[in-house]
Order: C-alpha cells, then sequence, then structure tokens
C-alpha cells in the first residue's frame, strides 16, 4: 500500500537528516554548524509564523516580540549567577543565585511568551487585516523598548553577554522536526480544519458553531510558543541577547520566508527557510569577496520580488509537500 | 415555554441608523414546517436571518429556539443549539476542498482533546475516519462527491448553493434557514432544489425558513408564508391566501403572469 512506502520514506529521510546532523555535529567545523543551527532556528520561525498568519490568517507582524522574550528569559536562567548579581540587580536573590540548563530555560520561555500572547490576543485578535498588523507591530516596539529600559532585568541596551553556549544541532534540529510535526498535526486534526474555514471565511465559520476569537487565540499561542523556544535556541547559540538583535530586520526576514515557501504550506516554510539561508550565507561570502557592500541585500530583495512576480503565492501556495508530488517532479525516482 | 413552536420570535425591532430593517416581527413556527418569506429588495428578510443567527443584536424583540432564549447568543453557539444557514451571497470555505467544507461543519458537536490529535490515538483516528465518512455520505445525498477534492472555489455556481445547503445541513441542525437558494439557477436547476430540499426536509426531519423571490418555488415548496416590506410584517398566511390577497399583489407580486420569472 502506497501510505506504507511513504512511511517508510519519510523514515529514511529522517535517518538520513540525523545522520547529518550527527555528521556536522561531531566533525563538521564551527562556520556549517553555525549556519546549519541558524537554519534550524529560522524553520522554527517560519512554520511558527505560518500557523499564525498563514493557517488562521491573522496579519501579525509582533511574532519576533515574542522571540525576544524568550531570548531573555532563557538568557536571564541560564546566565551563571556570579554575573547575573553583578548585572541583573533587579532580579528576586533566588533567582540570581540560580543556573537554568537550555531545556528549562527553553520550556519557561515558550510557556512565559505563550502566556504573554494569550493577554495579547484577547486584546488584539478583536481586530483584523491592517488593524491586527498595526497593533502586533506595536507589540513589537513595546517589547523593543521594555527591553532597552528595563536596566536591573534586561541590561539595557548593552544586552546579556557571556551566555553558556548550550545550544548544538541536536536542540535545534530536533525542536525543528518537533514543532514541524505539531504543527502538521494540529492542521490535520479539527482544530487545523477550523483554523483554515476561520481564514477563508470568518462569518460562514461561525455559522457551523466555530468559535473563530478562540481558534484564532490557540493558533496565536501555540505560535508564540514555538517563536519564543527558537528565541531561547538563539540565545545560548550566539551567547549575547541586545534589544535590537530582535527587530525589523528578522520580523521582514521571516515573513518574506514564509511568503516565498507559501502562506499555509508547513513544508514550503520549511523548504524556503532552508534555501533562505545558504542564499543569505553565499551572498555574504560573495559581498565580502568582491568587496561591493550591501549588494547581498540587493540580490535578496529582487529574488524575493522575482518569486512574488512569478509566484504570487509562494512557490509552495498552500499545498504541502507529497511524495506523490516529489515523484512527479524527479523522475529518476 | 411555548413547547408547541421550535421557533417563537416576539416584537423583533432593527433598525441600521435611521433605517429602520425590522419593525416588531413576530413569528411562531411549528416543528416539521416549511415556512417562506417574501417581499421586495431591502424588505428585511436577510436582516432576520442575521438576528436569528446572531450575526445582528437586535435593539428589542425576544427569540426562542426550542424553548431556550437566544436572543443576544453569539453565533457559534446558536449554530451548537441547532440552527444552521446558508448564505445569500455564497459563502464557502473557497480554498478548502469540497470534501473538507462538509467535514469541517460535521465536527461541529465532537470534543477532541489536543493530546489526542497529536499523539493520533486510535480513538482519535476512528473519530476522524467517522466524520470523513459522514461527511462523504452527506456529499452523496447532494450528488457532489464527485467533487469531493475539488477546492470549493473552482465549482460551478449552482454546485456551491447546493454545497452550502450541504454544509449547513453537516452541523445536524433542527432548523434550516435558507437564503434564496434559487437565486442564479434556471427552471431545471430550480426544480430539482425542489425536490432535493422536499428530500432533505424527510429524511432529516428538518424545520426549514426559506427566503426565496422564485414565486413557483415558494408557492409549491412553502406550508405558510410571510410577506416582509420595509420591515414590517405586511400579511402572512397559507400559500393560496397570499396569492390572492389584494396588499401582496399590488406591493410585491405585481402582475400574476411575472410571478416567478425572476
Ligand atoms: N449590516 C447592515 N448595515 C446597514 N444597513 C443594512 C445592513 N444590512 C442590511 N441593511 C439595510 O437594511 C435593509 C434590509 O436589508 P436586507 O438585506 O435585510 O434586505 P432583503 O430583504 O434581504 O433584500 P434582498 O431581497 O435584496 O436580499 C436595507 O435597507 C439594507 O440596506
Ligand atoms: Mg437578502
Amino acid at each position: 500500500m502506497n501510505k506504507n512506502k511513504h512511511a517508510l520514506y519519510l523514515m529514511i529521510s529522517m535517518g538520513l537528516f540525523f545522520c547529518a546532523v550527527y555528521l556536522l555535529d561531531a566533525y563538521g567545523n564551527h562556520y556549517y554548524q553555525r549556519v546549519s543551527n541558524l537554519m534550524m532556528i529560522y524553520v522554527i520561525l517560519t512554520v511558527s509564523l505560518n500557523l499564525s498568519n498563514g493557517i488562521v490568517g491573522i496579519s501579525s507582524l509582533g511574532q519576533i516580540g515574542f522571540m525576544s522574550i524568550g531570548a531573555y528569559v532563557s538568557a536571564i536562567l541560564t546566565l551563571p549567577p556570579g554575573l547575573k548579581e553583578h548585572w541583573l540587580t533587579g532580579l528576586p536573590h533566588w533567582m540570581s543565585t540560580i543556573q537554568s540548563g537550555l531545556f528549562p530555560a527553553m520550556i519557561l520561555a515558550g510557556i512565559l511568551a505563550a502566556a504573554i500572547a494569550f493577554l495579547v490576543g484577547i486584546v488584539i485578535l478583536r481586530l483584523q487585516g491592517v488593524f491586527a498588523a498595526v497593533t502586533t507591530l506595536g507589540f513589537l516596539i513595546i517589547v523593543k523598548v521594555v527591553a532597552e529600559n528595563w536596566m536591573t532585568v534586561t541590561r539595557g541596551g548593552r544586552g546579556i553577554s557571556s551566555l553558556p553556549t548550550y545550544t548544538n544541532l541536536w536542540w535545534t534540529s530536533a525542536v525543528a522536526v518537533i514543532t514541524v510535526y505539531v504543527v502538521l498535526r494540529i492542521i490535520r486534526s479539527p482544530y487545523g480544519r477550523s483554523m483554515l474555514a476561520v481564514r477563508e471565511h470568518d462569518l460562514a465559520a461561525q455559522s457551523i458553531g466555530i468559535n473563530a476569537p478562540r481558534i484564532r487565540l490557540l493558533a496565536f499561542v501555540i505560535s508564540a510558543f514555538f517563536t519564543a523556544v527558537a528565541g531561547a535556541l538563539w540565545a545560548n547559540l550566539i551567547g549575547v541577547v541586545s534589544p535590537g538583535s530582535f527587530y525589523l530586520w528578522l520580523t521582514l526576514l521571516i515573513i518574506i520566508m514564509m511568503v516565498v515557501g507559501g502562506m499555509g504550506s508547513v513544508t514550503g516554510s520549511v523548504f524556503s527557510a532552508i534555501g533562505f539561508t545558504i542564499l543569505l550565507e553565499l551572498l555574504r561570502g560573495f559581498e565580502n569577496k568582491i568587496a561591493v557592500y550591501g549588494i547581498s541585500s540587493i540580490i535578496f530583495a529582487i529574488v524575493f520580488m522575482l518569486v512574488i512576480i512569478f509566484h504570487p503565492d509562494g512557490v509552495m501556495g498552500d499545498r504541502e509537500f507529497s511524495w506523490d508530488w516529489f515523484k512527479r517532479i524527479t523522475p529518476l525516482f | 415555554m411555548n413547547a408547541d413552536f421550535l421557533l417563537k420570535i416576539d416584537a423583533l425591532s432593527v433598525s441600521f441608523g435611521g433605517v429602520k430593517a425590522l419593525e416588531n416581527y413576530k413569528l411562531s413556527l411549528p416543528p416539521s414546517r416549511i415556512l417562506g418569506i417574501i417581499g421586495p429588495n431591502g424588505a428585511g428578510k436577510t436582516t432576520l436571518f442575521n438576528v436569528l443567527t446572531g450575526f445582528i443584536r437586535p435593539d428589542s424583540g425576544h427569540i426562542h429556539f426550542n424553548g431556550q432564549e437566544i436572543t443576544r447568543w453569539e453565533p457559534y453557539q446558536i449554530a451548537r443549539l441547532g440552527i444552521s444557514r446558508s448564505f445569500q451571497n455564497i459563502c464557502l470555505f473557497g480554498k478548502l476542498s469540497v470534501l473538507d467544507n462538509v467535514i469541517v461543519s460535521c465536527q461541529i458537536h465532537e470534543r477532541t482533546s489536543f493530546l489526542s490529535a497529536l499523539s493520533k490515538t486510535r480513538a482519535y483516528k476512528k473519530n476522524e475516519k467517522a466524520l470523513r465518512e459522514k461527511a462523504w455520505k452527506l456529499l452523496c445525498v447532494f450528488g457532489l462527491e464527485k467533487h469531493a477534492d475539488r477546492r470549493a472555489m473552482t465549482l460551478a455556481y449552482g454546485d456551491q448553493r447546493r454545497l452550502e445547503i450541504a454544509r449547513a445541513l453537516a452541523t445536524a441542525p433542527k432548523l434550516l434557514i435558507i437564503d434564496e437558494p434559487a437565486a442564479g439557477m434556471n427552471p431545471n436547476e430550480t426544480q430539482d432544489l425542489l425536490d432535493l430540499i422536499l428530500k432533505l426536509k424527510e429524511k432529516f426531519n428538518l424545520t426549514i425558513v426559506l427566503i426565496e423571490h422564485n414565486m413557483n418555488l415558494v408557492m409549491q415548496l412553502c406550508e405558510y408564508i410571510q410577506v416582509l416590506n420595509y420591515g414590517r410584517l405586511a400579511a402572512e398566511g397559507l400559500p393560496l391566501e397570499i396569492q390572492q390577497n389584494q396588499e401582496v399583489i399590488d406591493a410585491y407580486l405585481g402582475d400574476t403572469n411575472n410571478a416567478g420569472s425572476n
């Protein structure tokens, strides 16, 4: 039966994927490890954004605000106690004496961001379209301003450095796989069908018993959770968090990745995040070589515009990757 | 209270700014009937449906359904209680498949836990399969099963109208309200629609309220008719009474030769 075959293909590709993770983690040089880690983090961010913006259709520009929250939570939790007492004088005593590992930090980051998303969502998700876009952007700005000014907890504009770099390729790739799995399962469940219905026609969805604001809130909260986990991974990969890291550039980058992959297509987001990470690295190398600075941003923008002109719905539209489709485009298979 | 009536509406008024879309509207509808609502454009027919399904809050008045007051309920609550509707301007989930349009409606009374969806428990899979089969059967009743995998927005106009009714029925309503189902249909399609509605009523034991401009359809289908004009009840009665009511003829039906040509 086809289904068994596809399960086999999936297991083989997962096996290959984790073999690659093993090889890179054990023998890869630092540069390739760094780029692969970023790639996985971008996959998590793009897929999460797609859940709120593509699947349920919230025009959110504020998701990177949740990444910032996640990164700061993890930074505060994992910073060595000596530095905490020195820098983050606003923390309660018990917090400045402990140092958490990556996993609890990640989970707490996710939960706190989800709780904030819940509160923010109750207010914002009554609004739609442009109004939602403007208010979520407002949220992003507020998060940045708080990070810049809450000196005794975030260390303001100087940021928090000397974080332990716990994050490795096993962590990032495992979280990426889990994120993709969870979001795909949601889409194919009654919850996901309700989300798609709400995106397609809010009123009609309500008329068949769907509590549209609640479904939107659910997607928003889950999206915030994974986005914050990505933030925690990021903080403990780079070793430094500062307010400017989680702002407009990253917001724009992730939106472009999502749109090019196809709003509503999870696998599209995965391919797009992978493709753009590689493209950005190639362009950076190219830029350094010919020493015409800024050229990479221009090429990046051109690639984005070309895709949007010729594929307005993104490369995958709202379809998902399937083995049948894969066979059709790769005749040697 | 009102055990004899499935739907009871008292002194219902709605206004938009200065426009009185509905004024002192009343209805007592026993179960298992087909009620027709007619009236010229802008008479307030669709507004009545919107109030009934919770999309518009009335200025005053009361709505009781199945013995419960539902006047200020949310649309999704009203749908879960058993009132389902189709829309005058087709409102399908355009990019979803025809089958998914119905499945998402079938799941209205399901309570799936989030964890069982993530872990694909056996009960969950069984439930999903049952939903699919239920939706498929419903598509078969409407003769739409051959289009099951197509996106809803690619269907022909008449099929879209029928899919809307199928989706409304998938919530297993007690009361089905349909807004101009025959709009844009040719006489053949209209006849098929008439047969279909009668069949549905029997099969699913429905009470139906129907807005329609096509007089042939209304007169053949409905057991009782209300005429709205400028938001007010201009007349009500059996189809024959309505056809002979001079006021109605003047206000709305006009030349009887033309009745049904719209
Ligand atoms: N949401 C709204 N906001 C403002 N005015 C409205 C709204 N909905 C309806 N109206 C007005 O209320 C009146 C009744 O409209 P309604 O749509 O109920 O008429 P109708 O009987 O369904 O007409 P038709 O046969 O054209 O569908 C009209 O004057 C219309 O312009
Ligand atoms: Mg109308």
